[in-house]
């Protein structure tokens, strides 16, 4: 579903020298599958999740999803597949500042056109309520807390049904209850959709809900399996 | 293209102020030469329509045409001078002309012009197809000395009907000292509209501007007796309009006139369109300035535009990786230019068309010259697409920035 094939990714500037923060021989990850990425701050984990993203152009390897190869595509054709195919949780919460909550998560599903303009606002309210946001629809960013714009960034990963989720500290700025139902919500909707879900979390209490674990050391990539809870 | 739009519209929304400047910069710069070529054309129309009625060659004192036409037809300004009533009589019973109708002017009452005419006023008609330009609506023609005919806009001005009577003063316009002449007037007759300054006027015969002014003459002579014996006050007229029987004969007394020195012949057509000549000039003038204020408007867009996407380069980055493409994100900031432009031109249309009519509405009202403000297709588009192509251009350095964001740069910044 998603293959990694010989990645590395080094950053590198003038007057500053070069760091490799990824090294991937091979790594891949079934169609379905919930997986934690660990990693300590500046591991690399938001660069593996961009590269995965197609937003980040390795610096050498190849990405693939269902067996596309991202970077010999088009960036047209990789912005195509991301927004139909890829939910993104960032970090950041990174709302739309002008538009209400409704609006943000109706945003990736006017950019992919995948799902009937006719069921896209229904289905925008189903996800609000689904992270506990359903009164909160007509609220802008800014009259959001950090935890509820961090809801409504997860609503919005998950508008067009994509097949594969990255969700990169979802639940960093949650309280417990919140933190549950945000990954409850990932994860009931993944799998409704049989949907890949990856999450980089330093959050040990979530290490029970992945079946598959996989942690960021120096730029490698090492993955185990999570003992059933 | 829908989501396109909406995200231009949201954007446009998102800064009111910026927006609304723009717009109305545009609507200003759209409006300002709007107004100058549709006041011109229906001035340029106006005063067509208001010598239109009279389809004559004027004849009156050597002196500039442009003053003779203007004075005789529209009632604008002095008379060039007087000329003999001979040559009236004369063109009246001469083969070249069809019509011969004498025109007198010096006197007013209240502000509209006296015009001293004959029954020969009846006649004209803009061409032989044409009904009569002057139809009697209230009472007669006057048909002895001290009776008046009031225009239809002049009965309204002067709040005079059929039965009154007034006095007339001295100059064609209201003076700082009253020189009222004794004899009074009698109103017999209320003229239709005809679309013309002639509507303000009141008619009387010419033997009462010759009485009215006897009477001066006869107090001058006594206060200047430096006669042996007293002369008869000369009749003079200021003008008489010319039907001529042709083309050839028009230009056959043209011709005369232009050779002769008692006076001269303008046809009204040549001297209008040497002053449309000056219309021109300052149209062209005034197309410069608006030009340039369209130059203004849209640097005015583009800084705001340009301002705009370097304070949303976030958002557009946001956007890029939810996966809008590059080419959506320009289209975007061009749209939203576009949205700014069009409601800036329809804006300015309005206010232009508006404008238009009350300052026409006004000169009207002031010179009697009727000023008909009508839509005029090719300037109308050419006002839409010039600001169009503006708004476009204006946008274009804004979207290609837009278009260049980089994703990771903005959304996840070392």
């Amino acid at each position: 579903m998603l293959r990694f094939e010989s990645v590395s990714h080094t950053y590198s500037a003038r007057g500053i020298e070069a760091r490799t923060v990824l090294n991937i021989p091979a790594w891949s990850l079934m169609r379905g599958t919930h997986a934690l990425l660990r990693g300590v701050s500046g591991s690399g984990k938001t660069t593996f999740f961009n590269i995965a993203a197609g937003l980040l152009r390795p610096t050498s390897g190849e990405v693939y999803l269902e067996d596309q190869p991202l970077y010999r595509l088009s960036e047209a054709a990789r912005d195509r597949i991301r927004s139909a195919k890829v939910g993104y949780v960032f970090q950041t919460h990174h709302l739309m500042p002008g538009f209400t909550a409704l609006e943000n998560v109706l945003m990736p599903m006017m950019f992919a056109q995948e799902i009937p303009t006719a069921l896209r606002r229904a289905r925008a309210h189903d996800l609000l309520g689904a992270v506990g946001l359903a009164n909160y629809a007509r609220h802008r960013p800014h009259q959001l807390s950090a935890g509820q714009r961090l809801r409504v960034g997860v609503a919005r990963a998950l508008a067009n049904e994509p097949l594969i989720v990255l969700a990169d500290e979802p639940t960093a700025a949650l309280d417990a209850a919140s933190s549950a139902l945000v990954m409850e919500a990932l994860q009931t909707t993944c799998r409704a959709n049989n949907a890949t879900l990856l999450v980089a979390s330093h959050d040990p209490a979530l290490v029970v809900r992945f079946s598959v674990i996989c942690d960021l050391h120096d730029g490698h990539l090492t993955e185990s399996e999570s003992a059933p809870a | 293209m829908t989501y396109d739009l909406f995200l231009a519209w949201r954007s446009l929304r998102s800064r009111p102020i910026s927006s609304a400047i723009t717009l109305v910069i545009i609507g200003l710069a759209v409006a300002l030469p709007l107004v100058v070529l549709t006041l011109s054309d229906g001035a340029k129309r106006g005063i067509v329509r208001a010598s239109d009625p009279f389809g004559v060659l004027v004849i009156g004192a050597k002196g500039s045409g442009q003053q003779l036409v203007l004075s005789t037809l529209l009632l604008q300004g002095a008379p060039v001078g007087n000329i003999p009533t001979t040559l009236y009589t004369d063109l009246r019973d001469d083969t070249r002309a069809t019509l011969a109708v004498p025109i007198a002017l010096g006197d007013n009452v209240g502000g509209a012009r006296l015009i001293g005419t004959s029954a020969d006023l009846l006649e004209l008609r803009p061409s032989t197809t044409e009904p009569l330009t002057f139809r009697i609506v209230q009472g007669r023609f006057f048909e002895a000395d001290f009776e008046a005919v009031l225009g239809s806009a002049a009965a309204q001005a002067l709040g005079l009907t059929v039965g009154n009577t007034f006095l007339a003063s001295h100059g064609v316009a209201p003076g700082l000292e009253e020189d009222v002449h004794d004899e009074p007037y009698t109103i017999v007759g209320v003229f239709d509209s005809t679309s013309s300054p002639y509507d303000t006027a009141v008619f009387v015969s010419l033997e009462s501007i010759w009485h009215a002014h006897e009477h001066e003459e006869d107090e001058r002579q006594q206060t200047f007796d430096n006669a042996n014996e007293p002369t008869e006050p000369e009749e003079m007229i200021t003008a008489v309009l010319v039907k001529p029987a042709g083309f050839i004969e028009a230009n056959l007394l043209w011709q005369s006139f232009s050779t002769g020195t008692q006076a001269q012949a303008a046809f009204p057509g040549q001297e209008l369109g040497a002053l449309f000549d000056l219309f021109a000039q300052v149209e062209r003038i005034l197309g410069a300035v608006g030009g340039l204020v369209l130059v203004i408007a849209g640097l005015t867009a583009f800084l705001s535009l340009y301002n705009a996407i370097a304070a949303r380069e976030g958002t557009i980055a946001l956007m890029r990786a939810l996966g809008c493409s590059r080419t959506s994100i320009f289209r975007m900031v061009i749209l939203e230019s576009l949205i700014a432009t069009i409601a800036g031109i329809i804006l300015g249309q309005l206010l232009g068309y508006v404008t238009a009519l009350v300052i026409a509405a006004l000169l009207t009202a002031q010179s009697a010259i009727p000023v008909p403000v009508q839509f005029l297709p090719t300037q109308a588009t050419l006002l839409w697409l010039t600001p169009l192509l503006l708004g476009v251009a204006a946008a274009i350095v804004p979207a290609v920035r837009a278009y260049r964001v980089d994703i990771i740069q903005k959304l996840f910044p070392t």
